[in-house]
């Protein structure tokens, strides 16, 4: 399971798929992948090959690492200095 | 009223309050955000990145330093930042379509250059967006973060909604969003957009994959406990398609436009109905009376082409220039963009309905009325629209300009009038013999004192500067 709640957003199953569908090919490819017949069958013209798909095999665990830290040493960090330089022209 | 120790006293903001990890804070008038742990984790991953200082040297991102000192009142955090001010708040359901479509331009335009970055926002919201005159601005800087492998853009649904759904259905269908936005604080879901689209709407660009399919996906997947976002990393989903998605949508946006035949005023900055001199009387009324003393802020209501907001503008900080034509502020706005104006912003609503109190308790975005301290209001060429057509007495008319707050430059066309004749032309005889010059002087004595008159030489106009009472 991913850490969802650094994003507070419902990600919503839907918008997550269109938006891999959107990317063209590659995201077509990973949508079937994560069980096209379930989110593609009702698709005009190719909807149809993914209602003849045999059955999906049982969904695998995920890879479910936290996720890399977000920037380490922050607290080293001179924010104040970053943020003088970002303003000054 | 609370005293000057209690002012200063930090305060959070109605409309912050989403993200657990950032949380912004009003305090003397000026703009603090605290982060907390992972929040300033993301900040300072944000803050390194190149994207982040160009941003905020172009303008395109709202100007933030470390807190120092940090005002009373705000809780124990990792870190607080302060915000540069935005001179005046305004929200989507007040910007013409070209202004939402900047804006969504701007948003879009940060995500693409943070993606480079390894950087992406959290959200998606039109909210995210406030304006320096016709300058959009991106104000929630706690919604950048660090991409993760993998994961897909969280806030692609509320970009849906609160950008790209309201911009197609005024481009394809002229239906105005702003009625939409304001009705639905969250915006317009893919079903709606779908419901009002036509058949032949969905071979335009974008619509089948934004609209179509995600409104369909949505319907199918309502009663799944599947997250698809959990596999997304090992079925191979990269950043690579955000970026390839957010390009389209890139490209999409940037080729809307809104065809509208001409709507009753765009044809008013000719201004016919002036005789004479008349309208250079009334220029050197206003900006006289304008000039009385230097304006922070001044409200121009039924601004139309603009005209006096550029005029009074040497004698203001800023001038919100709104009227109830989209179209007409639509044109304005394009004007003063292309001039770089940064200290007009032009808005949208129906001033027999300004903009309530809306989402979370009512407060999460501000009223209309009573949004900021006003110093001047111009209501010119308004009251008979507000009276006659609107029929609103003439007492209620000047207490909703008192509700604005600071002194008002007011013009009253006579019932001799023939714009105002126009009007009455469809209305039953008598119901308005109350629309009167005497009533409303009357009227207006009641809340302001009037310090200066002037009738304009075509004799059916009279001008009025009146200083707020108490």
């Amino acid at each position: 399971m991913y850490p969802q709640l650094f994003a507070y957003l419902d990600a919503g199953s839907a918008s997550v798929i269109v938006q891999a569908l959107v990317g063209g090919v590659a995201g077509f490819v990973v949508v079937v992948k994560m069980g096209g017949r379930r989110f593609l069958s009702f698709l005009p013209f190719v909807g149809k090959k993914f209602r003849d798909d045999p059955i999906d095999h049982e969904p695998t665990g995920s890879n479910g690492s936290a996720g890399e830290d977000a920037a380490e040493g922050s607290d080293e960090t001179d924010l104040a200095a970053l943020l003088e330089d970002a303003a000054d022209s | 009223m609370s005293d000057t120790a209690e002012d200063s006293r930090a305060q959070p903001d109605a409309g912050s309050f989403r993200d657990p990890l950032s949380r912004v804070y009003v305090a003397d008038g000026e703009i603090y955000r605290t982060l907390n742990e992972q929040g300033l984790a993301d900040f300072v991953a944000t803050a390194k990145a190149p994207f982040f200082k160009s941003a905020i040297q172009a303008g395109r991102l709202i100007g933030t330093r470390v807190a120092d000192p940090v005002p009373g009142g705000i809780p124990e955090s990792a870190q607080v930042l302060r915000h540069d001010l935005v001179p005046y708040v305004s929200y989507p359901y007040e910007w013409s379509f070209s202004m939402l479509r900047d804006a969504a331009l701007l948003h879009l335009d940060l995500i693409r250059d943070g993606l480079v970055d390894g950087i992406i926002t959290k959200d998606g919201s039109s909210y995210n967006v406030q304006w320096i005159g016709s300058r959009p601005v991106f104000i929630d800087v706690g919604s950048f973060e660090p991409t993760r492998d993998g994961e897909p853009w969280f806030g692609y649904r509320q970009f849906c909604r609160l950008f790209l759904y309201p911009l197609l259905l005024q481009a394809h269908r002229n239906l105005p969003f702003q009625d939409w936005l304001r009705g639905s604080v969250d915006g317009i879901t893919p079903e709606a957009c779908l419901a009002a689209l036509r058949r032949r709407d969905l071979a335009r660009r974008g619509v089948f994959s934004h609209v179509y399919v995600h409104a369909r996906l949505e319907q199918r997947l309502a009663d799944s406990d599947e997250v698809a976002a959990d596999k997304l990393k090992q079925s191979g989903f990269t950043t690579e398609l955000i970026t390839a998605n957010v390009d389209k949508l890139h490209r999409l946006i940037s080729g809307l436009r809104w065809k509208q035949a001409n709507s009753e005023w765009s044809g008013y900055s000719d201004r016919q109905h002036y005789t004479g001199d008349d309208l250079d009387q009334k220029r050197t009324f206003v900006v006289d009376a304008a000039a009385k003393q230097h304006r922070r802020i001044i409200v121009d209501l039924g601004c139309n082409d603009g005209e006096f907001s550029e005029a009074v503008l040497p004698h203001a900080d800023y001038v919100v220039a709104v009227d109830s034509d989209p179209l007409v502020v639509d044109l304005l706005y394009r004007r003063l963009s292309e001039k770089g104006e940064e200290r007009i912003l032009p808005l949208t609503m129906n001033l027999a309905d300004p903009s309530p109190g809306l989402g979370w308790r009512s407060i999460e975005r501000k009223p209309f009325l009573g949004r900021q301290p006003v110093d001047l209001v111009l209501a010119l060429a308004l009251v008979h629209h507000l009276s006659i057509s609107n029929n609103v007495p003439l007492t209620d008319v000047i207490a909703m300009f008192a509700d604005l707050g600071g002194d008002l430059v007011v013009e009253f066309p006579t019932p001799e009038d023939p714009k105002v004749q126009k009007l009455l032309r469809n209305k039953r005889a008598g119901l308005h013999d109350g629309y009167t010059r005497k009533n409303f002087e009357e009227a207006l004595a009641l809340e302001f004192d009037v310090a200066d008159t002037l009738q304009l030489d075509g004799g059916t106009r009279w001008l009025y500067f009146a200083t707020a009472r108490g």
